[in-house]
C-alpha cells in the first residue's frame, strides 16, 4: 500500500469570538494516498475550504489549529512561515474558486507564471518561461505563446482556470488541491476542466484533492470522496461504496438532492433545517435536528468517524444503508 | 490611445482659455486703478488718461477682450505694472524656486510615506498602525503657518542650526553666484561645481520641505494604509500567499501596484496645487517663488501678472491631471486594452 500524501488527524480550527467561539473544523480526519482523485463534498459553511487551506496553513490569522496535518511527511500544524512557505506550491498547489480574481490584473500571465515557477524550481527566466508554455500547453490552453503575453482580464474564466492549474502543476506538486475551481464557471466549461484534471490523474498520476459541493462532479472525477457537515467528515469512502450505498442519513439525502436528467423536478428532494453555525454546534450529533433517525444518544454523544465496512468510515449512531434502516424501523 | 491623448490636449486649449476669459473678466470688474500703479507715486489726470490709452483701458471692452486672448495665444503676456518687467520673464524667474521646493517635498513624502502606509495595512491595528494614524491626524490638523514657524523656531530660534528663511545667502550670492541653468539651485550649484552655494541652498530648502513634507506625509501614508488593506483582501493576493512568494513581493510588487492608481490622482491633485504656490509656507520661509507673486500682484491688482500667473498655473494644473491619466494607461493593463 502506498503511503499517504496528506494525513489530517483530529484537526480543529477555531475562531475566538467575542460572545461565542466558532469551531469551523471539528476533529477532521482525511487521508490522501499517492495517485488518489478525492471528492471534498458538503454544503456551504461545511468547513471544505477551511480544511483545503488549512493543508498549506492559510489559516486567518485569529483562527488557532489543533491536530495535526502531515502533508509529504512534514507536519503543517506550527510550522515557521518561511517553511510553509517553501510547501506552498512546491509540496501542495492550490487552484481556487474565483478564476477572473485568482490573477493579479496589473501582470501578465507570463510574469506571474515565470514568478511563480522561480520560486519553486531552480530556473532562469529564459527557461521559466519554457515551462510556463509547456505548462500551458499541458493543460491544453489554445495558443500557449499568445496566452503566456495575455493580462487575466483577455481571458475567460474557463481559460484562467486552465492557467491556474498550469500554474499549479508547474510547481511539480506531490499533491494538487483544487478548491471548488468549477463553481464560478459555465456548465460546458465545468466539464472540460472536469475532465483536464481527470486526465492529468489518468495520465502523470497526479494526486488531487477536489473540493466540490457538486456530487456528480465526484462520481465522474474522484475515486474516493469525504462528506463533510458542520465542520466534521461523516462520512468517507471509495466513490462507489459512497455513492452507490451510502451509510450516513446526510450522504443518503444528500444523493437525493441531486437532480437527475430525464427525471420529474418535483421528485426531488431538499433536506429540511439548516446547518447550525459554527457558532452553535449543539451537544451530541450535529445533524440531529434533520436528521429522521435519531435516537436518543444522538442528543448526547457526538459519532466518531468509525470504519463499517470495507474502506467506509461513518460518523452516525444510526447508520446503515437506507433499505435496511427502512426495515429496522418497520 | 493617441487619439486619446491628441482629444485630451485640444480639450486642454480650450479649458486654458475658459480660464483666460474669466481671469480677464474677473481683472475688469475689480475696482482699481492699474494706470496709477504704473505710474506710481502722485500722477496727474493727464499722467493718467495717457496711460490708461496706453494700456489700452479706453478701448471698450470687447476690444480689450480680443486684444488680450490675441495677445495670450501669441505668448504675450504683456508686463508687469510693479515691476515693468514681461510676465513671463517674472514666471520664470519664480518657477525654479517653487518646482525645487513641491519636487523636493513630493518625493520625500513619496519616500517616506508609501513604505509606512504599506507597513502600517500589513501590521493592521498594532502600535505602528496606530501611531501613523496619531501622526496623521496631528499631520492633517496642524495649519502649515503654525508647523512652519514651529520649525524655524526650533531649528534656527533654539538649535541654530538652520538658515531662518530665504533660498541662498546673501554673502554666497554676491561673491559665489550660482550659474542658471536648469532654475533650480540645488541642481545648478551641483553642476558648476560650486560647492558652498550648494551647502547653502540645501540648509536654506531644508526647512520648507521639512513643513511641507510633514503635511503631506499623513495624506499618503493613510491612502496608502487604506487602499493596500482594501487590496490585501483580494484574491489574487490569497493565491500569491498560496504559491509561497516573498512577503516583499506579495507587498511592494502585487498589492502596491493597485493601490498606485488612487495614489496618483491624490499626489497629482496636490503636486498641481502646490506648483500653484504653497503659498503660506512660501511666504513665511521668504521663498522667492510663484505664491509669492500671484498674492502680490493680486493685492496689487497688477492684472497682467495675476493673470500671467493665473494662466501659466491652469496649464501646469491641467497638465500634470493629463500626465496622470496617462500614468494609469501606464500602470493599468486593463485600461490599455479599451
Amino acid at each position: 500500500m502506498s503511503s499517504p500524501i496528506l494525513k489530517i488527524s483530529k484537526l480543529n480550527v477555531m475562531f475566538p469570538g467575542l460572545m461565542r467561539d466558532a469551531h469551523v473544523l471539528r476533529d477532521v480526519h482525511l487521508t490522501v494516498k499517492q495517485g488518489d482523485v478525492v471528492g471534498l463534498v458538503g454544503e456551504s459553511g461545511s468547513g471544505k475550504s477551511m480544511t483545503a487551506s488549512a493543508c498549506l496553513g492559510l489559516i486567518p490569522n485569529r483562527g488557532r489549529a489543533t491536530g495535526s496535518i502531515v502533508l509529504d511527511g512534514q507536519e503543517i500544524i506550527g510550522r515557521p512561515e518561511a517553511e510553509l512557505a517553501n510547501i506552498r506550491g512546491g509540496i501542495a498547489a492550490m487552484v481556487f474558486q474565483n478564476p477572473m480574481r485568482s490573477l493579479n490584473p496589473f501582470y501578465s500571465i507570463g510574469q506571474q507564471m515565470v514568478e511563480i515557477i522561480r520560486r519553486h524550481r531552480k530556473l532562469g527566466a529564459r527557461d521559466a518561461r519554457v515551462a510556463a508554455i509547456d505548462e500551458l500547453q499541458t493543460v491544453q490552453m489554445p495558443d500557449p505563446e499568445i496566452a503566456f503575453s495575455k493580462y487575466p482580464h483577455q481571458m475567460s474564466g474557463g481559460q484562467i482556470q486552465r492557467v491556474m492549474i498550469a500554474i499549479a502543476l508547474a510547481c511539480r506538486p506531490r499533491l494538487l488541491i483544487a478548491d471548488e475551481p468549477t463553481t464560478a464557471l459555465d456548465v460546458t466549461v465545468q466539464a472540460q476542466i472536469i475532465s483536464l484534471v481527470r486526465g492529468l490523474a489518468d495520465r502523470t498520476g497526479l494526486t488531487v484533492l477536489f473540493i466540490t459541493h457538486d456530487l456528480g462532479v465526484v462520481s465522474t472525477l474522484c475515486n474516493r470522496v469525504a462528506v463533510m457537515y458542520a465542520g466534521r467528515i461523516v462520512e468517507t469512502g471509495d466513490v462507489g461504496s459512497v455513492i452507490n450505498s451510502p451509510a450516513h442519513p446526510y450522504t443518503q439525502r444528500l444523493l437525493k438532492t441531486v437532480p437527475i436528467v430525464g427525471a420529474s423536478s418535483s421528485n426531488l428532494e431538499t433536506i429540511p433545517g439548516q446547518v447550525p453555525g459554527p457558532t452553535a454546534i449543539p451537544l451530541g450529533c450535529a445533524f440531529r435536528s434533520r436528521c429522521n433517525r435519531a435516537t436518543e444518544i444522538c442528543s448526547t454523544v457526538d459519532p466518531q468517524l468509525k470504519s463499517v465496512a470495507n474502506d467506509l468510515m461513518v460518523a452516525c449512531h444510526n447508520h446503515g444503508s437506507a433499505k435496511s434502516m427502512g426495515k429496522q424501523i418497520a | 490611445m493617441l487619439k486619446y491623448v491628441a482629444l485630451r490636449l485640444v480639450l486642454l486649449i480650450f479649458i486654458v482659455f475658459g480660464v483666460a476669459s474669466i481671469t480677464f473678466v474677473l481683472s475688469r470688474v475689480l475696482p482699481s486703478s492699474p494706470a496709477e500703479l504704473m505710474l506710481g507715486g502722485r500722477p496727474t489726470v493727464e499722467q493718467v488718461a495717457a496711460a490708461r490709452q496706453e494700456l489700452g483701458l479706453d478701448l471698450p471692452l470687447v476690444s480689450q477682450y480680443f486684444a488680450y486672448i490675441r495677445e495670450i495665444f501669441s505668448g504675450d503676456f504683456g508686463d508687469s505694472l510693479r515691476t515693468g518687467e514681461p510676465v513671463l520673464a517674472e514666471i520664470g524667474k519664480r518657477i525654479g524656486a517653487t518646482f525645487e521646493l513641491t519636487t523636493l517635498s513630493i518625493i520625500f513624502v513619496l519616500l517616506i510615506g508609501i513604505p509606512l502606509g504599506v507597513l502600517s495595512a500589513v501590521r493592521q491595528n498594532t502600535a505602528l498602525d496606530n501611531s501613523t494614524r496619531a501622526i496623521a491626524v496631528v499631520g492633517v490638523a496642524i495649519p502649515s503657518f503654525i508647523l512652519a514657524m514651529v520649525l524655524q523656531l526650533v531649528f534656527n530660534g533654539m538649535l541654530g542650526w538652520l538658515p531662518l528663511q530665504g533660498r541662498l545667502d546673501r554673502l554666497i550670492s554676491l561673491d559665489n553666484p550660482i550659474e542658471t541653468v536648469t532654475g533650480l539651485f540645488l541642481v545648478d550649484s551641483l553642476l558648476t561645481g560650486n560647492w558652498s552655494a550648494f551647502q547653502s541652498a540645501l540648509a536654506h530648502i531644508t526647512l520648507p520641505v521639512l513643513t511641507l513634507t510633514i503635511l503631506l506625509l499623513a495624506m499618503v501614508v493613510r491612502i496608502t494604509r487604506n487602499s493596500m488593506v482594501e487590496v490585501l483582501k483580494d484574491d489574487y493576493i490569497r493565491t500569491a500567499f498560496a504559491y509561497g512568494l516573498p512577503k516583499k513581493s506579495i507587498y511592494y510588487r502585487h498589492a502596491l501596484k493597485a493601490t498606485l492608481i488612487p495614489m496618483l490622482t491624490i499626489v497629482g491633485l496636490t503636486y498641481g496645487n502646490l506648483l500653484g504656490g504653497a503659498v503660506v509656507v512660501e511666504y513665511i520661509f521668504d521663498w522667492p517663488g510663484l505664491g509669492g507673486l500671484l498674492v502680490f500682484s493680486i493685492i496689487e491688482n497688477d492684472y497682467p501678472a495675476s493673470i500671467g500667473a493665473t494662466l501659466f498655473l491652469a496649464a501646469i494644473y491641467l497638465l500634470i491631471n493629463l500626465i496622470v491619466d496617462l500614468l494609469y494607461f501606464v500602470v493599468d493593463p486593463r485600461l490599455r486594452s479599451v
